[in-house]
């Protein structure tokens, strides 16, 4: 009956039940009460779903528009500096750029371990990573980070945002594994972050997280970043 | 904020983390709001109004995403759009008002379907009240396969069960159990006569 209800019957199936609708009255009457049941748990799903809007509602549409403090006429002047000052920067440094394409490559993860409580929704975040779509990828991890700590998550988090150029954002993920002193990822962590240091042309901090991997011989990362200092 | 496709967006609403889903009307919501209050409050709506078209709109778009027979041939705020528009003017016509509205955005023509899972009838509002009376898990089983029309291992996954036989017999007992009620409720009996 659910089969024929979610119109998941085709061909002879259909037509066999559909001639015992019709010929058994028991069996019709049957379907009746099922349909009817199941109707009523799409109603109740409905009213469900509609608190749950009403709470986003209530999250999401502000009643009126933000009074920005004074404070932020100055930010926005000084971040205009930083641009131009950026800009200049940039011409200094094209082939900083270059070293930034050659060693730098999203880390290759492997969420999806079998039995896992949430196996699909890693799945699903794992794909999109994999494929390249960074937004999706942020955006499902996200909503996973939200019930569980995962430090492949949040390295991927954090790569997603590099891959998208929200450097801030991918900058707070990395220093999330840091901060914890990650037992695997760490080194990895303070890799990407010289990485987006190099994307974002802050070539002293860059070099700042470089060192730590370079002074230590038996950190992930070690031969890449002394390869990438010296270029420095 | 960063716009994710909208091909995502229908799979992220299929996924079965709540989470996930929630962000997602979250996103979805941030969105689009603005476009349909702005048509609504045009159309002689209220903001209370817009809310309501638009919640409802959600759900017969979630209802649809997850029949899996959402097939997006212009851009999910299209369809968003035309959902609502149909909602309003299906409620501006029962308040028997000359229907005529303005459009503030492209809308396309939608078949009836999109709309059969949010029409209520008063059958389907008795049994959703005796529904609330069943357990907890019980409630949970029946949402996540007949209403967010989940995959049994799904279900198993967010109940915590360890295999998927549990889940399936879990919810045929559920079922069993429902319909007892609905049989013996002076309510559903009358309304059979």
């Amino acid at each position: 009956m659910d089969d024929y209800i979610m119109g998941r019957l085709t061909g002879k199936q259909l037509s066999d039940f559909e001639n015992e609708l019709r010929s058994n009255t028991e069996f019709a009457a049957e379907f009746e009460l099922h349909k009817n049941v199941v109707g009523g748990i799409q109603a109740s799903g409905n009213r469900e779903l509609k608190k749950e809007l009403k709470e986003i509602h209530r999250q999401v549409v502000k009643p009126s528009a933000k009074i920005r403090p004074v404070w932020y006429r100055y930010a926005a002047a000084a971040s205009i500096l930083l641009i131009i000052a950026g800009v200049w920067v940039v011409n200094q440094n094209k082939n900083r750029a270059d070293l930034f394409a050659e060693y730098y490559a999203p880390y290759r993860i492997s969420l999806t371990v079998r039995g896992q409580a949430n196996a699909a929704s890693l799945k699903n975040a794992e794909d999109a990573y994999l494929k390249g779509d960074y937004k999706n990828a942020a955006f499902l991890i996200e909503g996973i980070l939200q019930d569980e700590y995962n430090s492949q998550l949040i390295l991927a988090a954090g790569i997603a945002y590099l891959e998208m150029g929200a450097y801030e954002q991918a900058i707070e993920k990395f220093n999330v594994l840091i901060d914890n002193n990650d037992k695997f990822l760490k080194d990895q962590a303070v890799w990407y972050l010289a990485m987006t240091m190099l994307k974002c042309k802050k070539v002293g901090e860059a070099k700042r997280y470089l060192e730590i991997l370079a002074g230590d011989k038996n950190a992930d990362k070690h031969r890449d970043a002394t390869v990438v200092l010296e270029n420095l | 904020m960063t716009t994710i496709s909208d091909e995502a967006i229908v799979q992220n609403l299929q996924s079965h983390n709540p989470e996930i889903r929630n962000r997602t009307f979250s996103y979805i919501y941030q969105a689009n709001y603005p476009l349909v209050a702005h048509f609504v409050k045009k159309n002689s709506g209220t903001e209370a109004d817009a809310e309501d078209i638009f919640q409802d709109s959600l759900i017969a778009l979630y209802n649809k995403a997850n029949r899996g027979s959402l097939v997006l041939t212009a851009s999910l705020q299209t369809y968003i759009y035309s959902i609502a528009k149909n909602l309003w003017f299906k409620k501006l016509r029962v308040k028997n008002r000359n229907v005529e509205l303005k459009d503030t955005h492209e809308n396309l023509p939608l078949e009836e379907d999109f709309f059969e899972s949010i029409t209520k009838n008063e059958r389907s509002e008795l049994i959703a009240d005796i529904l609330q009376s069943l357990g907890d898990d019980c409630r949970k089983v029946l949402r996540y396969f007949y209403f967010d029309r989940l995959k049994m291992k799904q279900i198993m996954e967010l109940m915590g069960w360890q295999s998927e036989q549990v889940a399936k017999n879990k919810k045929s007992n559920c079922m069993k159990k429902l319909k007892t009620m609905v049989m013996e409720n002076p309510g559903y009996q009358a309304m059979l006569k």
